[in-house]
């Protein structure tokens, strides 16, 4: 697995594991992050049950496994946790973060650790690792009917789960460096997975005010400078909750 | 350490054959229940003349009600089995990941946090088999139950055969050969029935062995 450091100011650090080449073709490629504050780690979207081996690996090279304090589910997919058993085998005390909404569905990938859920209310929370605080923002209906993406104000990385997503091929690179060429890779996702215009406008006008500087998806390329802006302007114009007719 | 996945979703699928051979058993001791009334309501017609039968017959109907009921016991023991064999898969599925992920980690800490995590679902995987396991002990009596059963419908055919003949002129007689041919063609069901589950129980016996020395 690929792993990239994205941000280190010797408090905070991000790194991300992605472009997995071991995987099978079945299985889509996806980006788990993990956030290292002092000596508390959180792992946001800890992935599927399939590529758990490889995503511990890869974890366990970065950091020790009894930092883990957290896990952030943005929403209910399995590619997003359907490994958190295998993970709260390893730690039991960990905090799993995820929406009321999903809580008792959840539950059927193993009731035992149901007492580490810790319930997002539709409006959001403030979570605390180490000495930093993190926003957890509301992304209703993108796609997810409890859906919550996490905003880091020192660094400015808003990580925006399946938000910006792109099935790319395994030796891409991590970030996106030609957005035009980019969209392609983006556009029938988008308008197949997001349901619904006012809840992409209420996503837009709360995440522009952030002052994000890097927009980090579940799947695909990571969105750094100019291509922040670009992203938000080429949300903004796609026309979503519409399906055209098979011909 | 993580070779017994196959002898985990062995024992799962023993299980769950185990329970295809119960049912058919059952459908036969109904078969020789039913029967056994009917005998002996024949032989009381024939009034004192096929005693022999007559208490045969009966004691067969009482010995399949027994097994009946023993029967109904085990097929619900095999449903507590299959789920306790069933977690044992999952479980060895989560030993599967967590093994491989260890031999790819170098650091001595991480490594033994995803040992003991290894070690404790080995201890759930290896009580769920030992739970299995117990279903076998179950097995003999059964076999002998079978045993009785099938003296008694080997005597029953072999006394209804004797009398018939002895009390050819009995108004009742002309219903006793098809009867005696029921007996007989239960009796060749029953008897391959047997022999297919007394076979099953080694092979369980042999699975369940096999996937408890595994998790030793």
């Amino acid at each position: 697995m690929k792993k990239t450091v994205l941000y280190d100011d010797g408090n905070i650090q991000w790194v991300v594991f992605g472009r997995d080449s071991s995987k099978p073709d079945s299985i889509i490629d996806t980006n788990e992050y993990l956030v290292q504050c002092q000596d508390e780690t959180i792992l946001i979207d800890p992935g599927g049950v399939e590529i758990f081996p490889n995503v511990l690996t890869a974890v366990s090279e970065h950091v020790e496994l009894n930092t883990i304090k957290a896990f952030l589910c943005s929403h209910q997919d399995p590619d997003i946790m359907s490994s958190l058993p295998l993970w709260m085998a390893l730690t039991p005390d960990a905090k799993i973060y995820l929406s009321w909404l999903w809580e008792g569905f959840v539950s059927h990938f193993g009731n035992e650790f149901s007492s580490n859920f810790v319930q997002i209310p539709d409006e959001g929370l403030q979570l605390t690792l180490g000495q930093s605080s993190f926003q957890l923002v509301p992304a209703h209906h993108l796609h997810s009917a409890g859906n919550f993406h996490l905003f880091d104000p020192c660094s400015g990385i808003l990580f925006t789960g399946d938000v910006g997503a792109a099935l790319l091929p395994v030796d891409h690179g991590m970030f996106v460096e030609d957005f035009e060429a980019h969209t392609q890779f983006m556009e029938k996702f988008h308008l197949r997975w997001m349901p619904s215009n006012s809840a992409k406008d209420i996503w837009l006008n709360r995440v522009r005010k952030l002052g994000v500087k890097m927009i980090c998806p579940q799947h695909g390329a990571i969105f750094k400078g100019e291509n922040v802006e670009k992203f938000f302007d080429w949300f903004d114009d796609l026309e979503l909750g519409k399906l055209k007719r098979a011909s | 350490m993580c070779s017994r996945k196959d002898n985990v979703n062995l024992l799962y699928t023993r299980c769950t054959e185990l329970r295809e051979q119960v049912l058919r058993i059952d459908v036969a001791v109904e078969k020789i229940k039913d029967i056994s009334i009917n005998a002996s309501i024949l032989a009381s017609q024939t009034g004192s003349q096929m005693r022999v039968f007559s208490e045969l017959a009966s004691q067969i109907e009482k010995t399949s009600r027994k097994m009946k009921s023993e029967l109904s016991d085990l097929l619900g023991n095999i449903g507590e089995s299959t789920k306790f064999a069933l977690s044992a898969v999952v479980v060895t599925k989560r030993v599967d990941k967590l093994c491989l992920a260890i031999s790819g980690v170098d650091r001595k800490a991480n490594r033994v946090i995803i040992g003991e995590a290894i070690r404790k679902n080995q201890e759930v995987i290896q009580a769920a088999v030992s739970r299995v396991s117990r279903i076998a002990r179950s097995f003999d009596r059964i076999l002998r139950r079978f045993e009785d059963l099938l003296n008694r419908l080997f005597l029953a055919l072999t006394s209804i055969r004797v009398e018939a003949d002895l009390f050819s002129d009995h108004s009742g007689e002309q219903n006793i050969s098809p009867l005696a041919d029921s007996l007989e063609e239960l009796l060749a069901l029953i008897t391959k029935e047997y022999e297919s589950f007394r076979g099953f129980t080694w092979v369980f016996k042999s699975t369940a062995q096999s996937a408890t020395a595994r998790g030793a």
